[in-house]
C-alpha cells in the first residue's frame, strides 16, 4: 500500500486544487507515471505515482483545496485491504516541525460519523483551527453541505462583530501601547531572498555540526612566503582551494538530495559567503578544484567587489556545490552555518589564533583554526564527515600536499 | 555560450498557438527539443486558466459579440485578454537547469521574468516583478505568466501588453480590480513588434548569459502539435 502524497514543491506552496485525476479508481498505474495534476501559486503540477500497482483509492475529488502533504490517493495491488485509519506518510524530507498539523483524510469521516458534523475542507479545517471555531456551529455552503474557506470566514466575521470591544480606560492606555518604532526596514531584496533561502532550508535539512581544530603555522608560512613571490593572493584562496582538493576525495559532501536520489555533482563550484552591506550573498567560483590558487584569490577579489557593487550576475551566482564562509576576521571562532540549498554541506572557518597546544608532550604556542562541518544528515553521516575534515586539516597542516603549482 | 533555441512562430488559430505550447513542453520532456524561447500572438481572443470557470471570468455575451475566440490553456493562473498588441513570450527548459532551480519551482517565475524585465527596461520603461507571477509599470500590471511543471521539463508562458484595445479588455473579461497598462501607453508611442523581441532577446544575454539563437519546429514536434490540436484544442 502507497500513499499518493501532494508534495510540497516550493517553500511558498501551502495549498493546492486538484485540477484533474488522469487515472481512474482501479486503474492501473506505473511507478513515475503523472497520475494527478494539481495547480497552486498559479502553477500546474503533475503529480507522479510513487509506486507501481493499482489506484485503489481516490480520497479527494477534482476540485477540491487541499494542504501539502495531504494524502489525496492510495495505490496498492487488486483486492489489498485498505487500512481504515489511512495515515500521512509523508517523506522523511518533508516532515515540518509542529505547529503545522496534517489533515487526516479519516478524521474527517469518524467525525462525519460520531458527532453528525458536516464535512469540511481541509483550508476550511484549518482556518477553523486558527481562528478557534467550532465547525459544529458552522452552515456549511459548498457542495452537498460541506463547509468551505468561506463559510468559516463568515463565522469568524460574525464571531467579531458580536463581541463588543470596550474602549481602554484613559489610565490604562498608555501601558498597553505598542513599542514605538524608530524606522522600519523594508523586508525585500536581498534580506528577503536570505530569509526565504535559510527558511526553506531550517524546514527541510537535517543539519549536524562538527569540528575540527586546524594547526595553521604551515599554511601561514606558505602564505607569507607565494605572498612575497607572487603578491597579493588571500589567504581565503588557500583555504578555499584545499577544501575543493579535500572534496575530490570526499563527494558525497559535493551533492544534492534530488527527490529519491543523491546527486553527486562532476563539477566542484565552491560558493563563498560574502557579506556586504545589504546581506549575505554566495557567488560561485567555478571548478575551484581545477584552479590555481592566484586564480581563486583574483575570483575572490572580482567577485566581493561586484557584490558591493551590486553587480553580481545571476549566473555568478548559481551552480554552487558547496559553500565556505569565513568568519575569522570577524573573531568568531565557531559556529553552525545553515547550509546553502540545494547543497549539502557547508563548511565554516573560524579566526585563527595563537593557543597552547601540546605537540610531543610538550606545550607550544601555535596559530590554530576551528573549522565547522555542517552536513545533512538525510544525505551523509557523522563518520564520513569526520574523514572529510580530517582531510581537510591535513592537507592545511602539510600545504605542499595540494599547492605544488600555485 | 549556452545556447538555446527561439521559435517566432505564431498562427492566426489560438487553439493552434496553445497546441505548440503544449507541445514544447512535451518536446523538451521527451529531450528531443532543446530548451526554448517562442514569440507568439493571438487574435482576438480570452485565455483562461486550466481550472478557471468560464462563466465567472468571462463575459460571454460580449465575446458573442465582437466574434473573440475563448482558450482554455493548459497551464494555471488566470483569466487574460489577448489580440495582435499583446506579445506572448514562452520560456521551456530542462527542470535541471540551474535556471529552473536557483529559487525552487515555484521561484521561476520570477527567474524567467528576467529577460523581459530587461527588455522593458531596455526601452525606457521602470518595470518590477511582482509575486507571485506578475511584471508591474508602477501599480499597473503589464505582463503575467502561469506554468506547467512536467517531471523533467518546466514551461512558463507570460503575456506583454504592447498596444491591445483595453476597452476590449474591459469588455470581455468580468470586472477585474487590478489595473492594466501597455508599453505604448506608457512610452506615448508606437515600437515596432521586432524591437521588443531584440530587447528581450538580449535581455537572455546580459542576465544569464544565454544566446539565444533562431530555430524551427522539428517534424517530431509538428506531429505532437496535430496530435494535441486534433485531439485537444480543436474539439470545442
Amino acid at each position: 500500500m502507497h500513499s499518493v502524497i501532494v508534495p510540497r514543491l516550493d517553500p511558498a506552496m501551502k495549498t493546492g486544487r486538484i485540477v484533474e485525476w488522469l487515472k481512474r479508481e482501479n486503474e492501473a498505474v506505473k511507478k513515475g507515471e503523472p497520475i494527478l495534476v494539481v495547480e497552486g501559486e498559479k502553477t500546474i503540477f503533475e503529480i507522479e505515482a510513487p509506486a507501481t500497482g493499482v489506484l485503489r483509492k481516490i480520497l479527494y475529488p477534482a476540485g477540491s483545496e487541499i494542504e501539502v502533504l495531504t494524502v489525496v490517493a492510495v495505490i496498492g495491488e487488486p483486492g489489498e485491504l485498505i487500512p481504515p485509519d489511512l495515515g500521512i506518510v509523508a517523506p522523511r524530507e518533508e516532515v515540518l516541525p509542529p505547529p503545522l498539523r496534517i489533515e487526516k483524510p479519516s478524521v474527517a469521516a469518524v467525525e462525519r460519523a460520531v458527532k453528525g458534523v458536516a464535512p469540511a475542507s481541509p483550508l476550511a479545517r484549518k482556518l477553523a483551527k486558527e481562528y478557534g471555531i467550532d465547525l459544529t456551529t458552522v452552515k456549511g455552503t459548498g457542495p452537498g453541505g460541506r463547509i468551505v474557506k468561506e463559510d468559516v470566514l463568515r463565522a469568524v466575521e460574525e464571531r467579531r462583530a458580536a463581541v463588543p470591544v470596550a474602549p481602554l480606560p484613559e489610565a490604562v492606555a498608555p501601558a498597553l501601547k505598542p513599542p514605538r518604532i524608530a524606522k522600519t526596514i523594508p523586508f525585500s531584496g536581498t534580506r528577503k531572498t536570505i530569509a526565504e533561502r535559510v527558511s526553506y532550508s531550517f524546514h527541510t535539512v537535517v543539519p549536524v555540526t562538527v569540528t575540527m581544530e586546524v594547526n595553521m603555522e604551515n599554511l601561514l608560512d606558505y602564505y607569507e612566503s607565494i605572498r612575497a613571490t607572487m603578491g597579493d593572493v588571500s589567504l581565503t584562496a588557500l583555504i578555499l582551494k584545499a577544501v575543493a582538493k579535500a572534496l575530490e576525495s570526499h563527494a558525497v559532501f559535493n551533492s544534492t538530495l534530488d527527490g529519491n536520489e543523491i546527486k553527486i555533482f562532476e563539477d566542484i563550484n565552491i560558493a563563498l559567503a560574502i557579506n556586504t552591506p545589504d546581506g549575505l550573498v554566495t557567488p560561485v567560483i567555478r571548478n575551484s578544484n581545477k584552479k590555481s590558487v592566484v586564480e581563486i584569490s583574483n575570483a575572490i577579489r572580482e567577485l566581493t567587489e561586484k557584490a558591493m557593487q551590486h553587480k553580481l550576475k545571476l549566473e555568478e551566482l548559481l551552480g554552487g556545490t558547496f559553500t565556505v564562509t569565513n568568519m575569522g576576521p570577524y573573531d568568531v571562532e565557531i559556529f553552525a552555518p545553515i547550509i546553502n540549498p540545494p547543497q549539502s554541506a557547508i563548511l565554516g572557518i573560524g579566526r585563527i589564533a595563537k593557543r597552547p597546544v601540546i605537540i610531543n608532550d610538550q606545550i607550544v604556542v601555535k596559530p590554530m583554526a576551528t573549522l565547522s562541518l555542517v552536513f545533512d544528515h538525510r544525505v551523509t553521516d557523522g563518520v564520513p564527515a569526520a574523514e572529510f575534515l580530517r582531510e581537510v586539516k591535513r592537507l592545511l597542516e602539510q600545504p605542499n600536499l595540494f599547492l605544488s603549482n600555485v | 555560450m549556452e545556447m538555446w533555441r527561439l521559435l517566432d512562430i505564431e498562427y492566426r488559430d489560438p487553439y493552434k498557438n496553445m497546441a505548440v505550447d503544449e507541445a514544447l513542453l512535451i518536446a523538451v520532456e521527451r529531450n528531443i527539443a532543446p530548451n526554448t524561447v517562442r514569440f507568439w500572438r493571438n487574435p482576438n481572443t480570452v485565455v483562461i486558466g486550466r481550472s478557471q470557470s468560464l462563466e465567472a471570468e468571462v463575459n460571454l455575451e460580449a465575446c458573442e459579440k465582437h466574434g473573440t475566440f475563448i482558450v482554455r490553456r493548459f497551464t494555471g493562473g488566470g483569466a487574460v485578454y489577448q489580440d495582435r498588441g499583446n506579445l506572448n513570450w514562452t520560456i521551456v527548459s530542462r527542470r535541471d537547469h540551474p535556471l529552473a532551480k536557483v529559487k525552487g519551482i515555484l521561484g521561476v517565475f520570477e527567474i524567467f521574468s528576467h529577460p523581459v524585465l530587461e527588455g522593458i527596461r531596455a526601452l525606457g520603461i521602470g518595470a518590477k516583478f511582482k509575486p507571485p507571477n506578475s511584471i508591474f509599470v508602477d501599480d499597473k500590471k503589464i505582463s503575467g505568466m502561469a506554468a506547467y511543471v512536467k517531471r523533467e521539463s518546466i514551461l512558463s508562458h507570460g503575456t506583454l501588453l504592447i498596444n491591445t484595445d483595453l476597452n476590449m479588455l474591459t469588455a470581455v473579461l468580468k470586472p477585474v480590480k487590478t489595473k492594466v497598462t501597455t508599453l505604448q501607453q506608457e512610452l506615448n508611442r508606437r515600437i515596432p513588434m521586432a524591437r521588443i523581441k531584440r530587447a528581450i532577446i538580449t535581455g537572455f544575454y546580459s542576465v544569464y548569459d544565454l544566446k539565444v539563437k533562431q530555430g524551427k519546429l522539428s517534424r517530431e514536434e509538428a506531429r505532437i502539435i496535430k496530435r494535441l490540436y486534433e485531439d485537444k484544442y480543436a474539439t470545442k
